[in-house]
């Protein structure tokens, strides 16, 4: 609705330019008002069609702050929808929380669209060359706030206008803001729906100086003061952050009487801004909203953090990584030659690996940086190796440096994606290589990833890999691997189980046994240990 | 949020009364500030002329309370006032307290009337985006601008020797002094001078000594290399391109073995220098080489940073083979801004002959 009249806005100023049809806002007024409908002063006649939506407003005569010139204003106060039309009038349905609210004499707005042309634009007025007033510093603070509340709620105007006047309460304007707020809160009281056994005279609200910007995941403290103390009860502050649906409340103490005091949560002020409201409880047991509304929440601005609050030490950050693995592919080869000797077919590699991961929040997760060596013989299913043949001999000293993103999805598990540069040395010099990761489901928790990696000198592995936690302190990780390694030899396949025990929050000793072979009549097992920790 | 359940989850957190009103002292307590510009407090005060209100703040953080008595201003309100000079980020807390005297002549009694000395209210100091920036980098500073450093560093990539016995080293050591001015004129964040010396002895050859090499002929030009150059000086800018980016780019001009030559470095680093951080840098010296690096630093160690380095590179000598040094860097800052580090590594061109990288560095903030 609101695209539509914002569309509505644009094509109006469209107009303005080039007519070329005469779509129109039409105001009406407000005539009779029913149980669960009302009626307004617009009909087919000017276009109205059913299911069109009609916006009502309050007027409200003020007067400005600076000129003290009477301005007549307009609070919104929600919207319907056309029910049915006559010639003259519309019946208009409205939502539950309207129907207390409208009342008779207020103004109903809706947008028509004709298909007739425009009348021509009036002529431009010829320019004013008058030099602009200039103002002093507080007269311009005063029209700046007075043009930021014009089109606002009630709740937020007379937020905005109370915190004013807690700071500036010396102002030469604040004898009029002052007079100001008294028309405001009594059209608020007002506009507050009737409710059995609840005198109409009892006010619920606080006067409160809003922030209007906060640090991202720092507690907001704020204080209220109560209008009239002894007609409240009880009172509760409720907190979001702006664009989640749900409010979150947060018990206020009471302060020598007339004070309420409690803070924002540092959980809940987050980027792009935090937004609160206060209820209240009056004596009698009926309760209003006090401050804003859930509707209408007051709302502080929040920065997103700076890249360097990603940097910032916490706790659970650090995770340092020992590894060492050993894997044969011929164990289980008891070839002979046809003299019945036992045939050297050694085919093996060894791999150790230090490393330091540092976790950030946000998109890039984590990065990770760490050292490794490698070293291995053979390679190959079918080769026999002798003295003028011998295996041939693989190494690589290597580092490497990793940044896993957190693909940015809404819906389903997590999905993460890693890439590796490696660069080392082996004992042909110097070599690089590549390695990345699609992980489905958070790193720390139950997930499945596919990964690929290929090393100048040492060779490619791929592997499907699934880690759960079937206990709380006991990890299990099952892959299976499709590599040439060591020494791009023939592809073999690996089979490999991960075990690991958190014996402490922070150190989590890990196991591992593998099978692995080239051939149904080259393979081996293969074994591996770890120490896994965090900080 | 419905209604009704907002209504039961009301009734559900009845407040507890507090003290009995507070005799009369009604106060909207600003939420914010501008850094620099008085604060004006006001209150009605109900009974004002039998008892003093008085209001006491400090800067958060410090201990002593600074007290200012509420004084009469025009339309009936009083008004206290922080001075301009007091009003400094982060910010500022406060209470209020009124005394009224006593009957019989005794001491007034002081009630709390807003908050209190146990639980002040905060008021948050703000100033502008670069204002505060300043500020948060020199808190990570300690509010020092000035850094000395001095480190040296002896890396070894193991002896090389051929069939004919012949032994050539392949290593080199390399200095670093160097003055740093946290200018924080963002986005230019800090200007740095420094100085280099970096010299080592090569193979005449990338990997290898020469095969006609001989133990006898093996300290000669044809077996062996001088490499580096004794002075280098250099210029580096420090950029902010976000606060935790930064790109540091330098010029360097050296007296090498053969004549003078340029240099440069560039390094981009998210995070905090001293800190947590990740870092990529490349640095290339005319005849020397270059370096490339991968560089992650963590300070969730308590009192104990750590870094740990992946660099490629061909130093001392361009004509080298490109190897690989793995480092591992650990530091102790103390609270005298001296901050003394320690570094041990490995260096290698193949994984056949490697050796030990080893270095020491001390810094001092002023």
């Amino acid at each position: 609705m609101i695209a539509r009249w914002g569309w509505a806005a644009a094509l109006v100023v469209a107009l303005g330019v080039a007519p070329v049809a005469a779509d129109v806002v039409l105001a009406g007024r407000v005539v009779k008002t029913d149980r669960r409908e009302v009626y307004v002063n617009l009909g087919e006649g000017v276009g109205v069609e059913v299911g069109g939506r009609i916006r009502f407003k309050r007027p409200i005569a003020l007067r400005h702050p600076v000129t003290r010139a009477a301005v007549n204003d307009w609070l919104p106060l929600g919207e319907g929808t056309v029910a049915a039309v006559g010639n003259q009038l519309a019946r208009i349905e409205l939502p539950p929380e309207l129907l207390t609210t409208i009342k008779a004499g207020d103004l109903a707005e809706i947008y028509v669209e004709r298909a007739e042309a425009a009348p021509p634009p009036p002529p431009k007025p010829a320019p004013d060359d008058r030099p602009i007033p200039t103002v002093d510093a507080e007269t311009a603070q005063v029209l700046q706030v007075w043009r930021a509340t014009t089109g606002k709620p009630i709740d937020e105007r007379i937020g905005v206008w109370s915190g004013w006047l807690a700071s500036h309460a010396t102002s030469p304007y604040a004898e009029a803001v002052r007079a100001d707020l008294e028309v405001l809160r009594a059209t608020a009281l007002a506009m507050t729906p009737d409710l059995p056994g609840r005198p109409r005279a009892l006010d619920l609200h606080v006067e409160h100086a809003a922030p209007k910007r906060a640090l991202a995941g720092a507690d907001v403290p704020l204080a209220f003061v109560l209008a009239d103390p002894a007609q409240v009860v009880a009172a509760s502050l409720h907190v979001r952050t702006r664009g989640q649906p749900v409010y979150e409340r947060v018990e206020l103490v009471r302060e020598h009487d007339i004070y309420l005091r409690g803070a924002l949560p540092a959980a809940l002020v987050a980027a792009p801004g935090v937004e609160y409201f206060v209820e209240t409880i009056g004596a009698d047991g009926s309760a209003g909203a006090a401050y804003a509304s859930d509707a209408a929440p007051a709302t502080i601005e929040v920065d997103a953090p700076a890249v360097v609050e990603r940097f910032t030490a916490t706790r659970q950050r650090t995770r340092l990584t020992i590894i060492g693995s050993y894997l044969d592919f011929a164990t289980f080869d008891d070839r002979k030659d046809s003299a019945g000797n036992t045939l050297d077919r050694r085919d093996r590699f060894a791999e150790t690996q230090i490393d330091v991961l540092y976790r950030l929040a946000g998109v890039v997760q984590g990065v990770r940086l760490g050292f490794g060596a490698y070293g291995g013989r053979g390679g190959f299913s079918e080769a026999v190796w002798t003295d003028a043949q011998p295996a041939p001999v693989i190494g690589f000293q290597y580092g490497f440096v990793e940044a896993e993103l957190r693909l940015p999805i809404d819906r389903g598990p997590a999905l993460g994606l890693a890439g590796r540069f490696v660069a080392g040395v082996g004992r042909e010099g110097f070599g690089v290589g590549v390695a990345g990761r699609l992980r489905l489901g958070e790193p720390d928790a139950t997930n499945l990833s596919v990964g690929v990696s290929g090393v100048q000198q040492v060779g490619f592995l791929s592997d499907l890999l699934l880690e759960t936690w079937p206990l709380p302190k006991v990890p299990v990780g099952l892959s299976v691997a499709v590599t040439d390694q060591p020494g791009n030899g023939d592809l073999g396949v690996r089979l490999a189980a991960d075990l690991g025990y958190r014996l402490r929050p922070w150190v989590r000793p890990t196991v591992r046994v593998s099978w692995q072979g080239r051939t149904a009549a080259h393979a081996g097992v293969g074994g591996g240990l770890g120490l896994v920790f965090d900080w | 949020m419905t209604s009704s359940s907002l209504t039961l989850a009301l009734v559900a957190v009845a407040l507890a009364a507090g003290p009995v009103a507070a005799d009369g002292v009604r106060h909207v307590p600003p939420a914010e500030a501008e850094a620099g510009a008085p604060i004006e407090l006001v209150a009605s005060i109900a009974d004002a002329g039998h008892k003093d209100v008085v209001l006491h703040y400090r800067a958060r953080g410090a201990v002593a309370w600074v007290d200012v008595a509420f004084t009469q201003a025009a339309g009936g309100q009083w008004v206290a006032a922080i001075p301009a000079a007091a009003v400094l980020p982060p910010g500022l807390e406060y209470y209020l307290q009124s005394a009224a005297a006593a009957a019989d002549g005794a001491a007034p009694a002081a009630i709390d009337e807003f908050a209190s000395a146990a639980d002040p209210h905060p008021i948050v100091v703000r100033t502008g985006d670069k204002d505060a920036r300043r500020l948060r980098d020199l808190g990570r500073t300690g509010g020092r601008r000035s850094r000395a450093h001095a480190a040296f560093e002896w890396v070894d990539f193991g002896q090389r020797d051929n069939a004919a016995g012949a032994v050539v080293p392949d290593r080199y050591y390399r200095i670093d002094l160097d003055f740093a001015y946290r200018l924080l004129a963002y986005p230019l964040e800090e200007i740095r001078f420094g100085y280099t010396r970096l010299e080592g002895i090569v193979p005449n050859s990338d990997r290898r000594v020469p095969a006609d090499c001989t133990p006898a002929t093996e300290g000669s030009a044809a077996c062996r290399v001088d490499a580096g150059f004794k002075v280098g000086g250099w210029f580096e800018l420090g950029l902010a391109l976000a606060e935790g980016v930064r790109f540091d780019g330098r010029g360097m001009f050296t007296a090498n073995q053969e004549s003078f030559a340029l240099g440069a470095r560039g390094e981009l680093r998210a995070g905090i220098a001293d800190g947590n951080h990740l870092a990529v840098a490349v640095e290339y010296m005319a005849d020397v080489g270059t370096i490339g690096s991968f560089r992650l630093g963590w300070a969730t160690v308590p009192k104990v940073p750590m870094a740990m380095t992946v660099e490629v590179t061909d130093l001392p000598s361009s004509t080298r083979a490109t190897g690989v040094r793995l480092l591992y860097d650990a530091f102790y800052p103390l609270p005298t801004g001296l901050r003394l580090g320690g570094r041990l590594g490995y260096a290698a061109r193949d994984q056949i002959i490697g050796g030990l990288s080893a270095g020491v560095s001390a810094s001092y903030d002023f």
